[in-house]
């Protein structure tokens, strides 16, 4: 803050930078669910077959389902964190220190294999920049047992501390839960899941801290109702609907297909971006998380397992047998109170120009551009087929415009064959671009025709401008 | 991560004219093989490589290198500049005069080598000065420097 700043304008400017800031955090915490959601799917659907009261009731097949939960997926999100931080060799030295907090509880570590993955990622980064006058016959030697002395002291840390420390954080969460269940209260947890959601913290909300809870419910019950608070698409449905009907022209033309990405697919970021622009719809969706989760209190609902992706057919798959009408009930429920608030809401923000300008998601990947923009995903990879040559070169000419232009964003450059799924903004020479595409579907694909002076880049840094500006 | 101990080898090669694409890269090839930095096995990655996808990084040059497979083939850091005054056709319709061969090993030294290249190619009047490549000794410079 210079003291030229008005003085009127710096809490809005600060509540900004909070809530960039908050969004970056949520981002971070989406890159280790997301490239794991087929192992969350994966112990859901055999949760919700083989263990008692599911479809199919086998107790030998039941025996993969806690493996799975307490063990398989805390790894997976620890490894997945460490590699953010540091790539592979974070990523193993994440996951060993995500196994110290794993061996302290029967708790699923879900939140404290998001805090020693990253850790150990960042510990043996810093381990790597120390040790730097190692005799080259001697580098792999070295490099294996720094990261693995670094591993075990970072999951000895953690079998003594870390874990116990999430065990107890997580039980008195779950007494308070339990409180809130038991005075009636737990409708009002939309009041703190709505607004959390919008800044891209949903996938922190739900597998960090819902699914361990719902875990221990369906355990000793069959079921839980934690499942459904934040995985619930009606909220956002009702939303997406009342811009259908009463949005500006481009709105309604982009609605359909984003309600389709949202409901089927399970995409909720879809919708993101449109409460950032508009926050008073964000009432609409509380109203509808409201009345939801009353109802899904009232009719004893409850999922065997996480829905992953938040996709109706998710949610349906996870029911218990004979569970599903409370769901749909509840979902419905959210969707037509989203709805009703949202419409006037809706109206009265008109079709302003920028919320019309940035709701024109004319299909999946520009919304998704969208939303990474907001994720401020500040990673763009360049792709090319063996990651080690002209994509270098590429790589390095962009991350040259980027800091000409003061964006802070990082250009990493990668094998087709290795390109992150989760990757939001890639850029490939157009020889390999429906390869790419292949790969990384979701992805914001620019392509390039030539790697030194190509106009992509001036587009790349232009789109870039606004955002980095925003933080 | 991995420590380089030694530095990047760079070569220039000898203006001249060359018939095809195919003989540009077996010249490089062959003084990558001379200097001990690669195996033959990366030259035929190298040729592969041009099979597969042409290395045209920009307007008239080319970036020859091996496939993926063949990074193992590679004991240095390498750049080898060929200049072509008269051009030779490197894909029907697209003209190269200037071929920088490369082989990396994978690490930090590798990636910083490339990042020099990028911050030649994209300065016109290095690029020229390259591509006139009589004054070899000067032009080395400029990529050791990041080395």
């Amino acid at each position: 803050m210079t003291p030229s700043d008005s003085p009127l304008e710096s809490p809005s400017v600060r509540l900004a930078g909070v809530r960039v800031r908050l969004q970056r955090v949520g981002a971070f915490l989406s890159g280790m669910i997301l490239p794991n959601i087929a192992a969350f799917l994966a112990w859901g659907l055999i949760t919700a077959l083989f263990t008692p009261g599911g479809w199919l009731p086998n107790a030998r097949l039941a025996t993969l389902v806690s493996p799975m939960l307490v063990t398989l997926l805390p790894i997976l999100i620890g490894f997945s964190g460490g590699r953010l931080v540091y790539g592979l060799r974070g990523g193993v030295v994440g996951a060993l220190a995500t196994v110290g907090a794993i061996a302290s509880s029967d708790v699923p570590m879900f939140i404290a294999a998001m805090a020693m993955g990253p850790l150990g990622g960042w510990v043996i980064r810093r381990v790597d920049e120390r040790i730097t006058a190692v005799p080259a016959a001697l580098q792999m030697l070295a490099a294996n047992f720094s990261a693995a002395i670094a591993g075990i002291l970072l999951a000895i840390a953690a079998l003594v501390a870390v874990g116990p420390a999430v065990t107890t954080a997580t039980n008195a969460l779950g007494r308070a839960a339990h409180g809130l269940t038991s005075a009636a209260l737990l409708p009002l947890i939309a009041l703190v899941i709505e607004p959390a959601k919008v800044l891209f913290l949903n996938n922190a909300i739900n597998h960090g801290i819902l699914a361990p809870l719902g875990a221990a419910e369906a355990h000793s019950t069959g079921r839980s109702i934690f499942f459904l608070l934040e995985s619930n698409p009606g909220p956002g449905l009702g939303l997406l609907a009342a811009v259908w009907i009463a949005g500006g022209a481009a709105a309604r033309q982009s609605a359909p297909g984003a309600m389709l990405v949202h409901f089927l697919g399970g995409i909720h970021e879809i919708y993101f971006p449109y409460v950032l622009m508009q926050p008073l719809t964000l009432l609409a969706l509380v109203v509808g998380g409201l009345a939801a989760n009353f109802v899904f209190v009232v009719t004893g609902a409850g999922l065997v397992a996480t829905p992953s992706p938040g996709s109706i057919f998710a949610e349906l798959a996870m029911a218990p047998r004979g569970g599903a009408l409370p769901v749909i009930f509840g979902i419905t429920a959210g969707a037509c109170c989203s709805f009703a608030a949202a419409v006037p809401l809706v109206r009265r923000a008109g079709a302003g120009a920028t919320a019309a300008d940035l709701f024109v998601a004319r299909d999946r990947s520009r919304a998704l551009d969208v939303a990474a923009k907001f994720g401020a995903t500040s990673t763009i990879v360049f792709a090319c087929d063996a990651g080690m040559g002209s994509s270098v070169i590429g790589a390095a000419m962009l991350q040259r415009k980027l800091r000409d232009a003061g964006i802070e964003a990082q250009v990493t450059h990668s094998a087709i064959a290795e390109l992150p799924p989760d990757a939001t903004l890639v850029v490939v020479h157009e020889s390999l671009a429906e390869r790419a595409r292949a790969a990384a579907p979701r992805a914001v694909l620019h392509v390039v025709n030539e790697f030194i002076h190509s106009p992509v880049y001036d587009t790349i840094v232009e789109s870039l401008r606004p955002i980095s500006r925003a933080s | 991560m991995s420590v380089s101990i030694q530095p990047p080898i760079v070569r220039i090669l000898q203006a001249r004219a060359y018939a095809s694409k195919e003989e540009v890269i077996a010249a490089i090839g062959a003084v990558m093989i001379d200097a001990a930095a690669v195996t033959p096995a990366y030259v035929d990655g190298m040729v592969r490589k041009e099979q597969e996808a042409s290395t045209i990084v920009t307007a008239g040059v080319a970036l020859p290198h091996g496939t993926a497979d063949v990074r193992d083939a590679v004991r240095r850091n390498v750049l080898v500049v060929a200049a072509i005054p008269g051009g030779v056709e490197w894909r029907p319709g697209h003209t190269v005069s200037l071929a920088i061969g490369f082989a990396g090993t994978g690490d930090d030294a590798h990636l910083r080598l490339l990042g020099a290249v990028a911050r030649v190619l994209a300065d016109e009047a290095l690029v020229h000065r390259l591509k006139s490549a009589n004054e070899a000794a000067s032009v080395e410079s400029l990529f050791e420097c990041a080395g």
